[in-house]
């Protein structure tokens, strides 16, 4: 808990952050959240509107939850808790519906599926609940922006190596692999496109950042 | 009051669901005719692309009048003309109706001075059902 004369990017604070990102990262640390990581990363596009749906979802829940956590009844914590992020869902999906249509059918039942997200209701659980709305929109801060950037890298390897293009909100299909390659033989893998080579980033990013963070090797 | 007795409980939960259901009532009602929009503009990029049309979302309604428009019509079991806008026929409600009930909208393309009937399918998938325009 944080003192009341406490600076709002204190280092603390910052930790919120940074924390997420790395050693404390909700994909390749806590192992949550990997279902819409496979689902959603075929394309770039997609996975960078669903990072930003999820950390809308995870800042705001831990905001609102903050701000109500001295009067929620115990009994009915976690009802509360869905109540609030299933709302926020639905906001979500009703504003990519009116704003960003053809990427909404791309998630299909995805953004809805937000709200069995586990980082959401862990974090709700774990700390915005016993936290001040501050410190608590940090945490979501920081682990959305972890959710999102493990969401995009996998997205960005699977799109270049699956289709030798990369899809971004608002400029719409980059052709990156120039035609002279495929000229030559080159061809897509067409296997990065199924949910299994996710599966395998995933696992390849698991092993690259523990082989360069000395903490998380396990000495047993 | 007690915060964790029953009547607390029950005022607390009732205030929160009205509260958030008044929220997304509003929200919905208020970005309906901007999701019912999109979904026209959706439906025209399919039936454009039934007849190797590329669009997007931004030139859709300039091509679908330029291919299509109101080059359509809709028809009765019997394969007979009736009145009707094609465009508005919703093949989703019309598939749970008796097949003589039903109507069919057929839409009609000029490309390259040929003219091509296209004509909505719709079956059972997988997850749901599954629609197309051939």
């Amino acid at each position: 808990m944080s003192v009341d004369n406490e600076p709002l990017f204190s280092a603390k604070n910052l930790k919120l952050i940074t924390t997420p990102l790395g050693s404390q990262n909700p994909i390749t640390i806590q192992v949550l959240g990997i279902c819409s990581a496979l689902a959603v990363t075929a394309k770039l596009e997609p996975a960078i509107v669903m990072s930003i749906s999820v950390m809308f979802v995870l800042v705001f829940s831990n905001f609102i939850i903050s701000l109500l956590r001295n009067s929620i009844p115990s009994r009915i914590r976690i009802i509360v808790q869905l109540v609030i992020v299933a709302a926020l869902v639905i906001l979500v999906d009703q504003i990519l519906k009116a704003f960003a249509y053809e990427v909404s059918l791309q998630l299909s039942v995805f953004v809805g599926l937000i709200i069995t997200n586990c980082i959401i209701m862990g974090r709700l659980e774990a700390f915005a609940l016993g936290n001040k709305p501050w410190q608590s929109v940090l945490d979501g801060v920081g682990n959305g922006a972890g959710y999102g950037v493990i969401l995009i890298i996998i997205a960005f390897f699977r799109e270049l190596l699956g289709s030798g293009t990369l899809t971004l909100p608002g400029l719409g299909t980059l052709h990156v692999i120039p035609q002279i390659f495929y000229d030559w033989g080159y061809q897509n893998n067409g296997f990065m496109i199924l949910p299994p080579m996710a599966l395998i980033v995933v696992g390849i990013i698991i092993w690259v950042q523990r082989a360069r963070n000395e903490e998380l090797i396990e000495t047993k | 009051m007690d915060r964790q007795g029953n009547l607390y409980t029950f005022i607390y939960a009732s205030v929160l669901v009205v509260v958030v259901a008044a929220l997304l009532a509003f929200v919905s009602q208020s970005l309906k005719p901007i999701q019912d929009k999109n979904v026209e503009v959706a439906k025209m990029i399919d039936i454009l692309k039934s007849v190797k049309i590329v669009s997007t979302s931004k030139d859709a309604v300039e091509k679908y009048d330029e291919y299509v428009g109101d080059n359509s019509y809709v028809m009765n079991y019997d394969g007979d003309k009736i009145d009707g806008d094609a465009f508005t026929v919703n093949m989703e409600k019309e598939m749970k109706k008796a097949h003589k009930d039903r109507q069919y909208p057929i839409y009609i393309s000029t490309v390259d001075g040929e003219k091509k009937y296209i004509i909505p399918v719709r079956g059972k998938g997988l997850w749901g059902p599954i629609w197309g325009y051939i």
